[in-house]
Order: C-alpha cells, then sequence, then structure tokens
C-alpha cells in the first residue's frame, strides 16, 4: 500500500504493507533511527514522536493511519539546532544510556508546546508514558523545568548540585 | 554553570549532543545487507512438559529460512550467561520452567515474517503443576529442577 505523509517538513510516500507500524516507516524506510523501539506494545515511550503537533507512540499506529499526517522525529525537533528541551537534558544531565531520551524529549515538548508553565506534578503526569531505566526521573524533570523557563524567557533555576562559595 | 574541568565543576557530557538530537547509533540502528530477522515461539505455561512441536507450516511460508528447535542446538551446550547452578538450555524441547521459556526459534527475512511463523509453529505442552509462591518454593515439595536437592 502507499502511504504519503510529511515527515519533518519533508514530502515522503512509501509503498508499505498494510499491518506495518509507522515507527518501522521511520526507523526502516526512511532511516530515521533516532525514534527507538523499546516495549513495541505502547508502555515505554521510547517511539514517541508527534503527529500533526501531538505526541503519538509510533508503535502503537500502523503507518497508513499516518496518510497525510505532518510528523515530526527528534531528527526534525530542531533541524540542526537545539530545542529547548533538548539543550535542558544536556544541561541538567536528564539522560545517561540515551535510549529513551528522543521518547523523553518528544513527548515534553508536546506538553510544552501547551502549557509553558508546568508544575512538577505536570511534568510527571506529562512524561508518565515513558520509562526511563537508568537516568531515574529527578533529573528529567529538572530538565523539562529548565526547558520550560528557557521557553518562557525566564532564567533557568541553578542546578541543585552547583554549591556556593 | 558549565566548565570543562573535571574537578570541582559540572561537565557537560561529550556524548550527549548525538543523544540528544537522535544521532547516535545502538545496535538495533546498524543495517548490514542481507539483514535476517529472528524470533522465537515462547512457552505461555510456567511448567510444563513439551510434548511435541509442529514446524512444518512455518517452514513452508515464504520468507522462512531455517527454524531451530532444541535437538538443532543441543550441541552447542547451555546459555553462556549462567546465572544459577542449573544449565539452561539455549532451546528447551523437555520441560518448561518459566512462563517465556525459549522453546524453538525462527529465522526469516524480515521480522513481520518471523513473527507471522512464529504464530503457525505449534507446540504441544502437557501443563504440571507450578509454584508461584517463595514460601512454598522453600519448602521444596516440588523441585524446579530435578537435578538438584533443593529449590534455595
Ligand atoms: S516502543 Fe512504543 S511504547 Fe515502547
Ligand atoms: S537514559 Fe537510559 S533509558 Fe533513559
Amino acid at each position: 500500500m502507499e502511504v504519503s505523509l510529511t515527515v519533518n517538513g519533508r514530502n515522503v510516500s512509501s509503498d508499505v504493507e498494510p499491518r506495518t507500524l509507522l515507527v518501522h516507516l521511520l526507523r526502516e524506510d526512511l532511516d530515521l533511527t533516532g525514534t527507538h523501539v523499546g516495549c513495541e506494545s505502547g508502555y515505554c515511550g521510547a517511539c514517541t514522536v508527534h503527529l500533526d503537533g501531538k505526541p503519538v507512540k509510533s508503535c502503537t499506529m500502523l503507518a497508513v493511519q499516518a496518510e497525510g499526517a505532518d510528523i515530526t522525529t527528534i531528527e526534525g525537533l530542531a533541524n540542526g539546532e537545539l530545542h529547548a528541551v533538548q539543550e535542558g537534558f544536556w544541561e541538567r544531565h536528564g539522560l545517561q544510556c540515551g535510549y529513551c531520551t528522543p521518547g523523553m524529549i518528544m513527548s515534553a515538548a508536546g506538553m510544552l508546546a501547551e502549557n509553558d508553565s508546568p508544575s512538577e506534578g505536570e511534568i510527571k503526569h506529562g512524561i508518565e508514558g515513558n520509562l526511563c531505566r537508568c537516568t531515574g526521573y529527578h533529573n528529567i524533570v529538572k530538565a523539562i523545568e529548565y526547558a520550560a523557563a528557557k521557553m518562557r524567557g525566564d532564567e533557568p533555576a541553578e542546578p541543585e548540585w552547583e554549591v556556593s562559595s | 554553570m558549565s566548565t570543562t574541568s573535571a574537578l570541582g565543576g559540572v561537565v557537560r557530557r561529550r556524548e550527549d549532543p548525538a543523544l540528544i538530537q537522535g544521532k547516535a547509533r545502538y545496535v538495533d540502528d546498524i543495517k548490514v545487507r542481507g539483514e535476517t530477522s529472528a524470533a522465537f515461539v515462547r512457552s505461555p505455561f510456567a511448567h510444563a512438559k513439551v510434548l511435541s512441536i509442529d514446524t512444518s507450516e512455518a517452514e513452508a511460508m515464504d520468507g522462512v529460512i531455517a527454524i531451530f528447535t532444541a535437538s538443532d542446538v543441543e550441541h552447542m551446550g547451555p546459555l553462556a550467561a549462567q546465572v544459577a547452578i542449573v544449565p539452561r538450555p539455549l532451546l528447551n524441547g523437555d520441560v518448561v520452567r518459566h512462563v517465556g521459556e525459549a522453546v524453538a526459534m525462527v529465522v526469516a527475512t524480515d521480522r513481520y515474517v518471523a513473527q507471522d511463523a512464529v504464530d503457525a509453529i505449534f507446540v504441544e505442552y502437557e501443563p504440571l503443576e507450578a509454584i508461584v509462591d517463595l514460601k512454598d518454593a522453600a519448602t521444596d515439595r516440588l523441585l524446579v529442577h530435578d537435578s538438584t536437592e533443593s529449590n534455595t
């Protein structure tokens, strides 16, 4: 089956089996391997991308369901620059192995696009569909708080590990 | 503030730019020419005897390259990563001892075909009593492995 969609601003068409998952179209046909597969069953969120601006888990969607849609993956989030969320993860040590990170960043960016002043609880709620096996969620929340501040034009809070002398 | 010194300051990791932009390369991202995919048939029972495995339908499927069961891999010995004193076979054709224990492996041209073939392999089991409780297991009234004297 032919499916046509926009991915990171590019029009793409691909011939897929009707059962092909969106994540496999992205990773295998389009070689966008920044989107990861952790569980293939909707639990881990490693495969999160934006579909028409909203975060979706691309392992729970068929590629053909994305017909005509506008998809953004981690590779296209900031097009070579760093999105505030990406910067936040780097600055606040929001990652270790990085496997969950693209999904975390896409979920967080989706959440901040709707609400740039989330409370800690709202941030946690916003990433509850994303699992990280190494970092622990503390720094991920701090990274998103950093990004939120940046997006509002505020100065991000000092990192907790900064010891004043 | 970030610094480049390893002492007394925060060091931004050099590997992070790739990881946060989806440019990192994990094993699953590596494509090899002529690559094939494997999928496993796994036990739905916590404890059962494997009576028979019928792979004929799966073998006839387009794109299926090979199907392995216990007897095909026995000569390779047990799993290399051992956590217990009891050797665990690569594929079990005898008695499975947990849900998800692998009894057959399919190699196919792509992951979807491999998964289809897994669904077309028919395994007949004789369910055995399972112990699902630690305290119960500690009584040794039923041994998980006959070759051992105790479960503990
Ligand atoms: S791979 Fe999609 S939720 Fe885990
Ligand atoms: S950084 Fe390793 S899984 Fe989250």
